[in-house]
């Protein structure tokens, strides 16, 4: 009796008999946790999220064979999803960490929606002017000379000029485009004639011909009757726009102070080379 | 269930953390808007004088086909950029490409898709929106008040939160259905934010991404109907099955369902491996194609895809071996994922000329044309830009965003099959000619085949058959208006004429004045004869520098040249015209066989994408790389149905 007691008390033997014990409590353990993990449990939740993704999608109830489908493929899913991740595919896919990203990003996203006050709007509207400008608008008619009837439109000019009676519709005109035009936008002309001409008529004083003005097509005899400027809407007509501006700019700082919240949770280390 | 409480548990710091910065805006009243306002607001819309005629005088100009962040596939490549992005950018705004390039497009786009790929989309159904409303619940405004105390018992709150979800003690008010969201839901959130009609139409859609076993059967579907009628069905995901007629099946129980209206269009049947346009069996089941799969076909997809980043599908040279044009961007090597070869016999099912002749072929013998459609280009990046022009081209994913080596890189490689970057093709856009820039004008030209197909440019383009049409029609200045009186417009049909007669048809077209000069308009008719047997021809209708360019007694046109410098990526347009317009008539009509006709608009050469790259980033391209393009338009055919 003395002797086991004083085998009791050797230090060696308890580590040694304690290290068993811990050892067959492990393999039970990982045993147990092994057949949890080759469980596939559906639960009677996920089935009614089967069903109601299925019924979001066809706005009726799945048959008894198309809710078998989708069950099938669920456990499908699970069955590579577990066998994937006790491989370690999960940690290397740079596909996966993105999803995941997105995933976060996504309710960050919807985290962030934020109301503006008119206040606030009014503010934003006389601080980026630029963004809800309205363009400028033309009324003008031209005549138009291909590419190699450049001295013909000089000389259709002169006669313009002095008044001398020329026959319009006798020239040239594209088909496919009108040769008035009335109250359109700096880039709705542009979309048309191209930007150079476009930023030439429009700085043409009106009342009188110019030209011959050269756009992608030819060359243009041009006859401004209007010009109107450009200007900044009232925040009424435009709420929507400057709100949208708004919103998206706030947003983007507040998922960018989300993020740096998170990310005060980590420390970072860029290893240097050896 | 775990997995659910996670999402919670998450989204929940998120709304805690927000909430924060919440406090600090004030919430302001729905604004009103008194019918003096709309009035006023309509006003002053500028509307072209021509607007006023009741036939469509506008083309307007757009992409089916984008892909942002969103998309799985697009997110693994590297965007970050989401459907806001997307509008910003076609809208005409500059914005910062997902590698800090900044980015604009020359001119707006009137109208965009952003048609990320359903399967994922509805996918977080789990997720808790920020509502204020919560903060009524007692358990969750005592963490909320901890949360917001910060430091440790912030933490512990967090903690707190966590546990609750994990035991599954979650608050009710949480679980109150109306808090749930999805991608699906943000997006069309977004694409009501930025529709603005008559300015710019963010049309709803989707990808319906079919690629069993490799082949591309993928079709993008786009919605007639706003948010409130969108989001009440989710999209339609492969989970469920690869077959398109279940697509139709989910399209006509979405319309059942909601009264709304949707179309769908497939694209890269050069990618199918000879299944996109069947004509003998039905691929899903093995079985002959029938009269119900002709109807149902045409009935959903009134238009095709012909020509975006992934390669040209108007013809193959194999199957149009006459046609010196046929051989435009043409990727030949295998599926979608290159998993399986191409062999020459697949050429007649992929290809839309083809298609469109063997469509008259299966209306004779089941009764119906399953393949009377339209034409679009659209770009199909996965960047969040619609880039389609050479000179401002961003890539197929954001792997392949401008930078000194990307045409070096490999698009996908199977076997020893591979695409390489620089076969990336700059392409497309899709016109419509619509009455108004708004969701449901468009989608009704859509419906009518009032609709064109670019490789990039802008090319204008009006195209008329009727009975009557004659050459002083071509130098009218109003040549829609003589279109719309004497004859039907693309994408319409011709009944058994006058007796004696042949079809005539006026078309024409007007360079983009970005873009190179015109080289020639043709005219591509299809027929059947009486034998059953399909045919096609090409004639040069009209074409630049006629003075010097004469026909030969084959009706083959001399080359237009080249003045394309590539060493410095430029052109000039002294070759071609500006603009090009004529009467045409069918030297060889029979009034008793089935036809079509539609024309094909070439450009000059001018630099490709790759040549811009060489210039502006100083490298030399591999060698096989072309570094030349002609651009060119499709438009959709005119049938004739005697």
């Amino acid at each position: 009796m003395k002797k086991f007691l004083n085998l009791i008390r050797e230090p060696i033997l308890l580590f040694f008999i304690l290290g068993i014990v811990l050892f067959v409590l492990y393999l039970l353990a990982t045993d147990y946790f092994d057949r949890r993990n080759r469980q596939i449990v559906i639960s009677q939740g996920q089935i009614e999220l089967l069903v109601e993704t299925f019924a979001k999608t066809w706005n009726r109830s799945p048959t008894e064979s198309e809710l078998n489908a989708q069950v099938e493929n669920f456990i499908k899913d699970e069955i590579f999803f577990k066998e994937a991740v006790a491989m370690g595919l999960d940690k290397t896919d740079p596909a996966i960490k993105r999803r995941l990203r997105q995933l976060m990003e996504l309710m960050m996203d919807d985290m962030a929606t934020v109301y503006p006050s008119e206040d606030q709007l009014k503010k934003y509207l006389s601080e980026n002017p630029d963004k809800f400008r309205e363009d400028p608008a033309i009324s003008f008619r031209h005549i138009y000379f291909s590419t190699d009837n450049r001295e013909e439109a000089t000389e259709i000019l002169t006669k313009l000029k002095t008044m001398l009676p020329v026959d319009e519709s006798k020239f040239g005109s594209l088909s496919l485009i009108p040769d008035q035009f009335s109250g359109e936008s700096f880039w709705e002309i542009e979309r048309l004639f191209g930007r150079s001409f476009t930023q030439k008529i429009f700085n043409l004083e009106s009342g009188v011909w110019h030209g011959p003005i050269e756009s992608a097509y030819g060359y243009h005899l041009v006859f401004v009757s209007e010009i109107t400027k450009d200007y900044i809407p009232e925040l009424s007509e435009i709420w929507d726009e400057v709100e949208r501006e708004w919103a998206l700019e706030r947003k983007m700082e507040i998922k960018e102070q989300q993020y740096q919240k998170i990310k005060e949770k980590y420390t970072v280390r860029i290893e240097e080379n050896e | 269930m775990k997995k659910l409480s996670k999402f919670l548990s998450l989204s929940f710091f998120f709304l805690f953390i927000s909430l924060a910065g919440f406090a600090q805006e004030r919430q302001v009243g729905e604004m009103n808007l008194t019918d003096e306002d709309a009035e006023l607001a309509f006003k002053k819309r500028r509307y072209s004088p021509y607007a006023r005629r009741n036939f469509p005088t506008n083309v307007y100009w757009g992409d089916t086909h984008l892909h942002t962040s969103n998309s799985m596939d697009a997110r693994a490549f590297g965007v970050l950029l989401g459907p806001e992005d997307a509008y910003q950018l076609a809208r005409g705004e500059e914005i910062i490409a997902t590698h800090g390039e900044p980015i604009k497009l020359s001119r707006p786009l009137d109208w965009l898709v952003v048609a990320d790929h359903s399967d994922g989309m509805g996918a977080m159904n789990e997720i808790v929106a920020g509502n204020i409303n919560l903060l009524k619940d007692p358990t969750v405004k005592d963490w909320y008040l901890r949360v917001n105390e910060g430091g440790q018992t912030a933490l512990m709150a967090t903690m707190d939160i966590i546990n609750s979800f994990s035991m599954g003690n979650i608050p009710k008010v949480l679980l109150d259905e109306k808090f749930t969201q999805t991608i699906w839901d943000d997006y069309i959130d977004i694409a009501e934010k930025y529709n603005e009609p008559g300015k710019f139409t963010t049309i709803i859609g989707y990808e319906w991404t079919s690629t069993e076993d490799g082949n591309n059967l993928h079709r993008n579907v786009l919605y007639r109907d706003g948010g409130d009628k969108a989001r009440r069905i989710l999209p339609y995901t492969t989970s469920e099955s690869f077959n398109p007629e279940d697509l139709w099946d989910w399209m006509e129980n979405y319309e059942e369902q909601t009264g709304g209206q949707v179309l769908a269009l497939a694209h890269n049947g050069n990618l199918s491996n000879g299944i996109m346009f069947p004509v003998e069996t039905n691929p899903a089941s093995g079985n002959p194609l029938t009269n119900d799969y002709a109807k149902r076909r045409i009935r959903w997809e009134p238009m095709y895809e012909v020509t975006q980043i992934k390669g040209d599908g108007e013809t193959h040279p194999y199957l149009s071996p006459n046609d010196e044009f046929a051989d435009y961007e043409t990727w030949e090597k295998g599926n979608l994922n290159l998993s399986a070869p191409k062999t020459n016999d697949m050429f007649q099912y992929e290809y839309t000329r083809e298609a469109l002749k063997n469509g008259l072929l299966l209306e004779e013998k089941l009764g119906t044309n399953p393949y009377k459609f339209g034409m679009v280009g659209s770009t199909d990046s996965h960047t969040a830009l619609a880039t389609a022009e050479e000179e401002n081209f961003f890539g197929k994913h954001s792997g392949n965003e401008p930078s000194p080596h990307r045409a070096e890189g490999i698009v996908g490689e199977f076997e020893g099959r591979k695409y390489w970057d620089w076969e990336l093709v700059s392409s497309g856009y899709a016109a419509v000619w619509a009455t108004e820039n708004t969701r449901e004008a468009i989608f009704d030209a859509m419906m009518r085949k009032e609709v064109y197909a670019t490789t990039g440019p802008r090319i204008l383009i009006r195209f008329f058959g009727g009975w009557d049409f004659t050459a002083e029609d071509a130098e009218n200045r109003l040549p829609a208006e003589t279109g719309y009186t004497k004859g039907i417009p693309m994408g319409g049909d011709l009944y058994r004429g006058p007796a004696g007669k042949s079809p005539t048809f006026l078309v024409g077209a007007l360079k983009d004045p970005y873009s190179g000069n015109l080289d020639r308009i043709q005219i591509i008719k299809g027929w059947v004869d009486n034998s059953g047997k399909t045919h096609e021809k090409v004639y040069n209708v009209v074409w630049g520098d006629a003075e010097k360019r004469k026909l030969d007694k084959n009706g083959k046109l001399p080359d237009v040249g080249n003045t394309v410098n590539v060493a410095n990526a430029t052109w000039s347009n002294s070759i071609g015209d500006a603009e090009l317009i004529t009467v045409w008539k069918d030297p060889d009509f029979d009034p008793d066989l089935k036809a079509f006709y539609y024309a094909r608009i070439i450009e000059i050469p001018t630099p490709r994408w790759t040549a811009y790259d060489a210039k502006r980033f100083g490298v030399k391209m591999p060698e096989e790389s072309p570094m030349t393009t002609t651009e060119r338009a499709y438009t959709s055919p005119i049938w004739y149905n005697p």
